[in-house]
């Protein structure tokens, strides 16, 4: 059953938990369906684009960040503060705002306690990253530069999100 | 459009090559490294609560917790690399 009179532009989801106005017992409704869809397009190129510019798309040249003792490469350094202080100053801008654009209010993270799940699941990350040389980001933007270690990486990584979700939906 | 992103997240990239072709892929890399890392790196950004969330956007936000996750995740990844590099010699 669906709210009377859904304007335009909106579409059913189930699993979506933002903006839900919906009465409970309705179908959820998600507001300016398209134009958020085309903001995270936007985004992800943006962002993509940014990840082969500054190479970082490259593992090697990741490894060879993390390489402190051998030939020490601190191009992810400036790439990473470089994002820091852009983003810290965009959301010192954005955040004045009462809500999102496309958005009934702003979705942050409201978790403060220093817990074991993050300490646990950041190393097990750390891990893997100076194992191969990827992070999320550059692993699929891998994908388009038609790498193939991307084909094993990805797959994996996408494996790895499903079970760790998987595991804690059994015990939470 | 969302499903367009889901299909080809990595469009900008995709594009970025088209113009400027990137330096060729490494090889010789060992594909069950490559899998146990992806693995690790999935399993863990989803515990951990993202690794970019964490490192560009949760620290832009002065989060504790992102700060923590990210001298976790650095100190992991530079630990494994030494490993790997200078300890084992899997590879240079």
């Amino acid at each position: 059953m669906s709210p009377p009179g859904r304007p335009k532009g909106e579409y059913r989801s189930a699993q979506h938990e933002g903006d839900l106005m919906s009465p409970p017992g309705t179908t959820p409704v998600i507001r300016h369906a398209a134009a958020r869809g085309a903001v995270a397009l936007g985004s992800g190129a943006v962002f993509g684009v940014g990840l082969s510019v500054a190479q970082m798309t490259d593992p090697r040249k990741v490894l060879a960040f993390l390489d402190v003792a051998g030939a020490w490469d601190a191009s992810l350094l400036f790439v990473m503060g470089g994002a820091v202080l852009l983003a810290a100053a965009a959301f010192r801008v954005v955040l004045r705002r009462q809500a999102p654009v496309f958005d009934l209010r702003f979705h942050l993270p409201i978790a403060t306690r220093l817990d074991a799940r993050l300490v646990t699941g950041s190393v097990l990350f750390g891990i893997g990253w100076g194992l191969a040389g990827y992070w999320p980001g550059p692993a699929f933007a891998s994908l388009g530069l038609a790498n193939p270690e991307a084909n094993w990486f990805v797959p994996a990584l996408v494996a790895g999100a499903v079970l760790q979700r998987w595991r804690a939906r059994r015990s939470p | 459009m969302a499903r367009a992103v889901r299909r080809r997240p990595d469009a900008g990239a995709a594009a970025w090559q088209a113009v400027s072709p990137q330096a060729s892929p490494r090889t010789g890399f060992p594909a069950w490294a490559l899998v146990l890392a992806g693995l690790l790196v999935g399993y863990g950004t989803s515990m951990a609560g993202g690794c970019t969330s964490h490192g560009v956007c949760g620290i832009a936000r002065f989060s504790l917790r992102s700060a923590v996750a990210t001298a976790l995740f650095l100190s992991a990844g530079i630990a494994t690399t030494f490993a790997m590099r200078h300890l084992l010699h899997f590879w240079t």
